[in-house]
This record gives C-alpha cells, sequence and structure tokens, in this order.
C-alpha cells in the first residue's frame, strides 16, 4: 500500500511524522476492514442450512426464484443471482487441449467398446454406460462393478457429459479424461493397468495404425486412449429435444401438460434453483436428503466396496470406522458442510436413465417428484432449498409432463466391429 | 511537539486482531448442530418380542432387532428421522403409527429391490399387535436415526482350528533357517486357497502352485491373471525359505518373502488386486477377522497377509527324502541304480546343484530352446512386452529371447540366464526350466548330456533319473480349506 505517494520515498517506514490523513488511513483502515468481515461472517451464519431457527427466512428465500439458499465453499457473501434460465442445448464443448477430430471420436467410439480396457477383459465402458438401449446408464440402483466386486453409486449416463465442469457424482474427477481414467482404472470399475493397456493396443495393428494417424504415435498411448474416448462421449448429446423446439417458438411442440410443469418447474416448485441452464443443471452440489442405500448395511459385498471407497479417499480413520452413508461432495473437500451432497444432474434425456439419484433411490420421474414435493428427504445437511411444496397429484403429473418433454429421440448404439489381437512377426521390431 | 509515528507492525496488529474477531465470530456463533442422529438403544425383550410377533422381521430391515433383515419392505434404519417429513400434519410418532395401522395410506419411497409394493404390508396390524405392543414398536423405531444403531449378530462364527496343517507339520530334511506360529501359518493356508483375494475373485494362490504338483504350475507357461497369460513356468514353493532369491530371475531377496507375495496379489499379470478391496474383502469374513486376532493380535490388514502368506509357504518344507536317508547311513533306502546315479549327479550336476536344496543359488544361461508360445500367443507376448517396459529393459519391443537376469542387471553376460533350479520334490514338478520347454526329467538329463557334452550313456542317464526320483519326500495330502462366506457387518462400526 503506497499511502503517499507525494512523500520522499527515501524516508523509511515509521520516521515520517504522522498526519491526520494517516491517521485515518491507519485507524480507519483495519477498522473498515473488521467491518466488513464481521458482516460476512454474521451473513454468512445466517444462512447455514437447517437452522430451525432460519426455517421461516429460507422458505422465504424460496418462494422467490432464484432464492439459492446454498453456501457454497468460501463464498459466504456470494450475491444472491437469479439462475440462469433453461435454453436451448449448444454444440457440445471441446476443450482446447483435446480438440475434436472425426478420427478421434471415431477410434473413441472402438475404445469405448473395447473390453480389452479392463483387467480381465471382460468390460468395456459400455458394459456400465450401455449404448444399446439409449439409457447409456446401468438400470439397476447400483451398478454392479467389476466382477468379484460391487460399485456403490449409480451409474450415471453419458448422455451430454460434455457440458459438465467436473465428473462423478461427488465431483471428484476435474475432466470428463480423468473420469476415463478412473473408470478404466479403478479397482471396482475397470481395473485396467495403464502398461498392460498400452501393450494390448499395440497388439492390435488396426489401433497402431489408427492411434497413429489421430495422435501421431508410434504406438498407442494411454494417455491419448483417454483422449479419444472422451472426444467419442462429447458427441453424445441430446437430439431433437421437444423442449428446445419449444424454446425456439414452436407452441405445439409440447403438450399443455408440460407447459403447465414447465411454469411449475420455473415458478412454485423452483426447480430451476438447482436445475438450470441449458444442461438444466447448476453444475454444482446439494444435499437432498436422498435415502441412504440399504445394502451399505445389509449387503456384504457392498459394505466391502462401502469400506474400500471410504479408504481410498482419504478419510480419517474415525470416519473410515464410523461411517454410515455415502459423504459425496465431503470425500473431494473434506467439509463437513459439504457431507451428502451430490451433483445436479442434468434433467436431459432422464426418461431413458431410471433409476434416479446417486444410488438409484427412485425408479421413477413420479417418484422423485414426489420426493421434492414432500421436500426432499431427512438429513442433517439438507439444502434449505428444499421444502414441502405442496403440489397436488395433477401439478406433480405435470411436472413429469414436462421433464419427458425434455427428452429427445433416442441415442441408440451398436457395437462397432473391433480388431483382434495379431502376432507381432518373429524376428525384431 | 513529539513526533508521532506509527510502524507498520502496529498497523498489521490492527488488522490481524480484527481479522481474527471476525473470524471467531464466523466460527463460535452458534451454529445449528451437525448431526441430528443419536444412537438407538439396544431393545429389550419385550420390544424385540413384538416386532417378531408382528411379522415385521419378515419383510424389514430394523437395526438392532435379531433377524430383521427383509428386503421387502422399507429399510427402517433411519425411520425416526425420516418420519416426520413423511406426511403433512403427522408427526413423527403419528407418521409411524398410520403406516403400521394403515399401511397403504402412503407407500414409502424407496424399498431395498425397487419401488415399494402397496398391499403387501398386513392391514391387520392393530388386531395382531396390543396396544402396548404397539407402544414398544413405535417407541423403538423413533430411536432408529440411521447411525451408531447397535445391529445384531447375523451369523454363527465357524472358528478355524489352529491346528498345523499336515504338510506345514512334516518334520523337514533340514533345521529351516525360520518357523512360524501355528496360528500364522493357519490363516495363511486359509488365504492362500482363498480365490477372493485375486480382484476378480477366481483366483488364489493354488490357482498357479498346486498342492498335487508339489506347489508347482504344471503347465509350460503359468495361466496368469483372467484375460492375461504370463511367460514362464511357475515353480514350486516348497523349500522357499531355504532359498537366497526368488523369481526365475532372482529379482527378489529370499529374506524378503512377503515382497513377493504382494507382487503376486498386485501385479497386473498375477492377481491384480487392489491392496486395499483386499483386506476389506478379507475383514469381510468373520473367521479371518478371528484368525488375525489369534496370529497377530490385531484386525487384519495387507501386511498381515502378505506375512501370513509366508508363514504358511515358507511352512511347506519336503520331509525326509530315500536321498537323506542314504546319506545318514541307510544304504537300502536308494536302489543301486539310484546309487549310481548319485555318482554321476556328484560328477556332473553338483557344481551347481549343490547344498541342502541342491541350488547353488546362482545364475547360468544354459541356451536352452525358447517356448516359441510366448510370441505366438498375443496374450503372452503383450504381457511379456509390458512386464519387460516395467523392469526398463532396453529395446523391450523387440526382445525374442527372454532376458532372464538381464532385466536386472543389464550385463550382456546375464542375458538369458536363470537362477539354478533347487531339485527337491523335482519328480512331482514337470514341467520343467524356466519356460516348461522340457516336459520330463529325461529330457532334462538329455539337454545337459548334448548341451554340456557330457558324454553319458542312456543307462547312465536313466540312473541320473532314478535319483532325480529320489529326491522327492512322501507326498503329504493337503487338505483343501473350505472358503468361508463373506458376512454382514455392523455398518458405522468397523473398529
Amino acid at each position: 500500500m503506497s499511502q503517499n505517494p507525494e512523500q520522499p520515498p527515501k524516508v523509511p517506514w515509521g520516521q515520517r511524522p504522522m498526519k491526520t490523513r494517516d491517521y485515518i488511513l491507519w485507524i480507519g483502515g483495519p477498522v473498515v476492514l473488521a467491518v466488513i468481515l464481521i458482516g460476512a461472517a454474521i451473513f454468512s451464519i445466517s444462512r447455514r442450512p437447517a437452522a430451525p431457527e432460519t426455517a421461516e427466512s429460507t422458505r422465504a428465500a424460496v418462494a422467490q426464484p432464484g432464492g439459492s439458499g446454498t453456501t457454497e465453499t468460501g463464498e459466504a457473501a456470494a450475491e444472491v443471482a437469479a439462475p440462469p434460465p433453461l435454453a436451448v442445448l449448444p454444440d457440445p464443448p471441446y476443450p482446447l487441449d483435446n480438440p475434436y477430430s472425426e478420427a478421434k471420436a471415431a477410434l473413441g467410439q472402438m475404445l469405448y467398446f473395447d473390453t480389452r480396457f479392463s483387467g480381465d477383459g471382460s468390460l468395456s465402458c459400455n458394459s456400465c454406460h450401455p449404448a444399446s438401449d439409449g439409457s447409456w446408464a446401468v438400470s439397476s440402483p447400483i451398478s454392479f462393478g467389476y466382477p468379484g466386486s460391487t460399485h456403490w453409486r449409480n451409474s450415471q449416463s453419458i448422455i451430454n457429459v460434455a457440458y459438465y465442469s467436473k465428473l462423478n457424482w461427488d465431483g471428484s474427477q476435474t475432466s470428463l479424461e480423468k473420469q476415463n481414467n478412473g473408470a478404466w482404472g479403478g479397482a471396482v470399475a475397470g481395473n485396467v493397468d495403464s502398461g498392460m493397456a498400452e501393450e494390448r493396443l499395440a497388439q492390435i495393428p488396426v489401433y497402431v495404425e489408427m492411434f497413429k494417424e489421430v495422435f501421431g504415435t508410434e504406438y498407442p498411448l494411454y494417455s491419448d486412449a483417454l483422449l479419444a474416448v472422451a472426444t467419442f462421449q462429447r458427441t453424445i448429446t441430446s437430439r431433437n429435444v421437444p423442449f428446445d423446439a419449444f424454446l425456439s417458438g414452436d407452441e405445439t411442440a409440447i403438450s399443455d401438460a408440460a407447459k403447465r410443469g414447465y411454469d411449475l418447474f420455473t415458478g412454485q416448485a423452483n426447480c430451476l434453483a438447482c436445475h438450470n441452464g441449458a444442461l438444466i443443471s447448476d453444475d454444482s452440489y446439494h444435499n437432498t436428503g436422498v435415502p441412504t442405500y440399504p445394502g451399505f448395511a445389509t449387503n456384504a459385498l457392498e459394505q466391502i466396496t462401502f469400506r474400500f471407497q471410504h479408504w481410498s479417499k482419504g478419510v480419517s480413520e474415525e470416519l473410515y470406522n464410523t461411517a454410515t452413508e455415502d459423504l459425496g461432495l465431503y470425500y473431494v473437500t473434506k467439509l463437513d458442510s459439504d457431507k451428502g451432497k451430490f451433483r445436479t444432474p442434468g434433467l436431459r434425456d432422464s426418461c431413458y436413465t431410471a433409476p434416479y439419484m446417486h444410488n438409484g433411490a427412485f425408479t421413477t420421474l413420479a417418484d422423485v417428484v414426489a420426493f421434492y414435493n414432500q421436500g426432499g428427504g431427512s438429513h442433517p445437511n439438507k439444502d434449505p432449498l428444499l421444502q414441502p411444496l405442496n403440489l397436488t397429484d395433477a401439478e406433480q403429473a405435470d411436472l413429469v409432463a414436462f421433464l419427458e418433454s425434455l427428452c429427445g429421440d433416442p441415442i441408440v448404439m451398436s457395437a462397432p466391429e473391433l480388431p483382434p489381437y495379431e502376432v507381432w512377426p518373429m524376428g525384431g521390431n | 511537539m513529539a513526533k508521532k509515528y506509527i510502524h507498520p507492525p502496529v498497523f498489521l496488529l490492527i488488522a490481524l486482531v480484527s481479522i481474527g474477531v471476525a473470524l471467531s465470530l464466523l466460527f463460535f456463533l452458534p451454529t445449528p448442530p451437525a448431526s441430528g442422529a443419536a444412537a438407538g438403544a439396544p431393545p429389550d425383550q419385550s420390544t424385540v418380542d413384538a416386532f417378531v410377533k408382528g411379522g415385521c422381521i419378515g419383510c424389514h430391515t430394523i437395526p438392532g432387532i435379531p433377524n430383521a433383515l427383509g428386503q421387502v419392505g422399507p429399510h427402517l434404519g433411519a425411520i425416526g428421522l425420516v418420519a416426520a417429513d413423511r406426511v403433512a400434519g403427522l408427526d413423527a410418532e403419528g407418521y409411524i403409527r398410520e403406516a403400521i395401522l394403515s399401511p397403504d395410506a402412503f407407500i414409502a419411497p424407496m424399498c431395498p429391490l425397487g419401488d415399494c409394493p402397496a398391499g403387501v404390508m398386513p392391514p391387520n396390524m392393530g388386531e395382531r399387535l396390543t396396544e402396548n405392543e404397539l407402544d414398544l414398536i413405535v417407541a423403538y423405531l423413533l430411536t432408529l436415526q440411521s447411525e451408531g444403531v447397535a445391529q445384531p449378530e447375523l451369523y454363527e462364527l465357524v472358528p478355524i482350528p489352529l491346528d498345523r496343517p499336515a504338510e506345514a507339520a512334516a518334520v523337514p530334511f533340514a533345521e529351516p533357517p525360520k518357523t512360524f506360529d501355528d496360528a500364522q501359518v493357519v490363516l495363511g493356508k486359509q488365504l492362500f486357497f482363498d480365490r477372493r483375494l485375486s480382484a476378480d475373485a477366481t483366483v488364489s494362490c493354488a490357482s498357479c502352485h498346486r498342492p498335487e504338483q508339489a506347489f508347482a504350475g504344471g503347465d509350460a507357461l503359468s495361466p496368469g491373471y483372467t484375460g492375461t497369460r504370463y511367460f514362464r513356468s511357475a515353480p514350486t514353493v516348497m523349500n522357499s525359505v531355504f532359498a537366497d532369491t526368488l523369481y526365475w530371475d532372482g529379482r527378489m531377496d529370499g529374506g524378503d518373502m512377503p515382497t513377493l507375495v504382494r507382487d503376486h496379489l498386485t501385479e497386473a499379470h498375477f492377481m491384480n488386486s487392489d491392496g486395499r478391496l483386499m483386506v476389506e474383502r478379507v475383514k469381510q469374513v468373520p473367521e479371518y477377522v478371528q484368525l488375525f486376532q489369534d496370529a497377530f493380535g490385531r484386525n487384519p490388514s495387507f501386511g498381515g497377509v502378505l506375512n501370513a502368506i509366508t508363514a504358511y509357504v515358507q511352512s511347506l518344507n519336503s520331509g525326509v527324502t530315500p536321498y537323506d536317508r542314504f546319506m545318514a547311513g541307510d544304504t537300502a533306502a536308494l536302489s543301486a541304480e539310484a546309487q549310481a546315479g548319485l555318482e554321476l549327479f556328484n560328477a556332473n550336476c553338483a557344481s551347481c546343484h549343490s547344498g541342502p536344496t541342491f541350488s547353488d543359488n546362482a545364475f547360468y544361461s544354459l541356451g536352452l530352446p525358447e517356448n516359441g508360445e510366448i510370441w505366438a500367443d498375443p496374450l503372452r507376448h503383450i504381457t511379456f512386452r509390458r512386464f519387460f517396459r516395467q523392469l526398463g529393459t532396453p529395446n523391450y519391443r523387440a526382445l525374442r529371447t527372454d532376458p532372464g537376469l538381464y532385466a536386472l542387471t543389464l550385463e550382456e553376460a546375464d542375458r538369458g540366464a536363470f537362477r539354478t533350479a533347487p531339485l527337491r520334490e523335482v519328480a512331482r514338478t514337470a514341467p520343467y526350466m524356466h519356460n516348461g520347454v522340457l516336459a520330463t526329467l529325461d529330457e532334462v538329463v538329455d539337454f545337459y548330456n548334448e548341451s554340456l557334452d557330457l558324454q553319458l550313456t542312456g543307462e547312465e542317464l536313466a540312473q541320473l533319473v532314478a535319483f532325480l526320483e529320489s529326491l522327492s519326500s512322501e507326498p503329504v495330502a493337503v487338505e483343501i480349506p473350505a472358503q468361508p462366506d463373506y458376512q454382514v457387518r455392523t455398518l458405522g462400526d468397523n473398529r
């Protein structure tokens, strides 16, 4: 801080006479700073979730769209901004370090379906994110995972994966490329060793040629395979969504029930507070009090994975010993206030991706709507945005109709023909 | 007038104190409780009886109530937390009462097997239960708030007897340098045969070190992990407690068998396990948890698994063989043919096959033929390349011979050199050599006769084989242990 620009710069600190202006700056400055911080502190406390005494104020916030009551990490004094409105889905973004090319996407498509990217050669991306039925997700509450194990969360659909800033229910992966690495290498997922994967690719001449063409390498690299698959996945986006046509001016594109549902979604039900923008997700994390997955208490195999996850995610020994539920965003931030928060899923094409929630707690969209109508579940960390909505059955049905208008043409794809291993010629390289 | 100064430290002090005050306000002002969950008290007998009488336990999982593990109706572990939010106008107790007396008035949002079915829960609970029993049930359910609820014993623990296995109890041919506690050996044997130590739960140590083959593989090239194939044969693990180095290329120290076990459990071509997941699997078997207490006085751990398997493997020692009895003075122990073979062995073989296990623990390149299947089978070639790139072997893609010790030393003289194989039990461990190219002992002695130009006659070669056959001890019948099932544990109680 340069307090006195006109003062000769050679006079050292502390050796010049104080003037009135200096008193104002020296003492007033810190006092003003303190007042700001204290104000921020009180403001932040008044907005912490789940305090019974603040229920009235948070309900008031819910009544108006944009009354976001979430406390994002550290941003205590964040401005309350109106959520971005729903919008037509733009073209998928491709990161600068992994631009789109047709050849790369074609290679990625083959790798997506290739089971040789798992430790025992039995699973591909497609196994847990099947393209054949248009869901691009497993239809059981919890994904089955690697043989001999089980996963512990609901498999998320690949559809529109391009638009998220982070991946996984807890946002633990900061790019789609990294997510693919976790899925190929994770002990309850693909369980493949990257060196083994590279040597498998090198044993497949068709792949060697394709990698050479796309990436310019003599032999395929695992890291390039991650780029290729991510590029393919980014091409899987909602197509021909009736609601987009409606937004673009075609009043007949969606039913009257869906239009009423749209009004509820953005109005009384305030779904828009979290499900907003073109993706219909705020790309953020909330605790909605989804019921705990019962298998963690009753299923031995799921208990193994449950404890493994706590171990490998680096929680304290105390928490490893005592945890009874999936803590979501907490594993990433290690903040108690983030316990049980999960990423808001986008709602496009959700009619194809049942069951719902991070643990598949709900089988139908109607169940989900009913859950939010009752104000979500019960959890000490539950987002105060969730309050009973008191919607009639007809209104809930309208909301479901609206959600169905977000479903475009099903994206169904069958496995491409995959090139076989071939024997390397004897006698040298 | 005295000049007044203010120093930067004073400014900093004021600023820091102010910030401190603000932060303390942030942290110490009253905040909502972090967790509203209270541990449920264990139910008394009359409460348990009421749940049983109502038939609740058949369809619901109810923590604290013995045998209440039903999957038809909702899990009730958090009912005390969620009940108040279920139906507008009903508090938690009111909702639970209504849910029992009029089960279809509100259908719970989730059941273990999917949607909660309507019309399944009997509507006559008001008749089945007395007012008092209903009160007991409601009062107990209100205490179930998800966390820390004591769960019933779910199974009968079947203790595994700590009797030393016969194969590890035999009187060995010589005093082993290390011995192990019975409890560690018993635990190690369970783990040695347990397929769940591999990633896909299909491969155990015994899959490739088969007891009926004197704990060798029996294949020219070992099968390896599912979806991979290995490029060397699986040697016997018997008498490994006497070895200076381990593996065909001696890449591990004989004094550090647990590291070799670790390599086997986690390497992509052997068992491909994530050690953390593997330990959690072990913890899910109550008999193993008990055995760990017996063996190490602690809960299952990764290091404990390695040490226990080591204890079993290094207790697998050959018993006294005909050769040993002969050397001790029992001249009838060896046939005349084998005695002649012993003479030939001492003259032609013992310079390398020396010492108590007939190995000098050194490395030699023998000019063996390569096993072409390594490069003709894509899966083996993949494993082969990946292995040598991991070791940092130069130009690994061009290799069409197994470099052996060279991969460790990068000395050209070590190319194709492998550890002198110990010979006890050798007649039971065909096929032979690091790549299994020699199917029988006859082929082995023929190979040496030619490659070393020993000029032995056919009769002499037969005598050598007769001698080698005298190096086997009486096979011990190995009882394959049962693989105890995973059992459900109490959630949130892992100490």
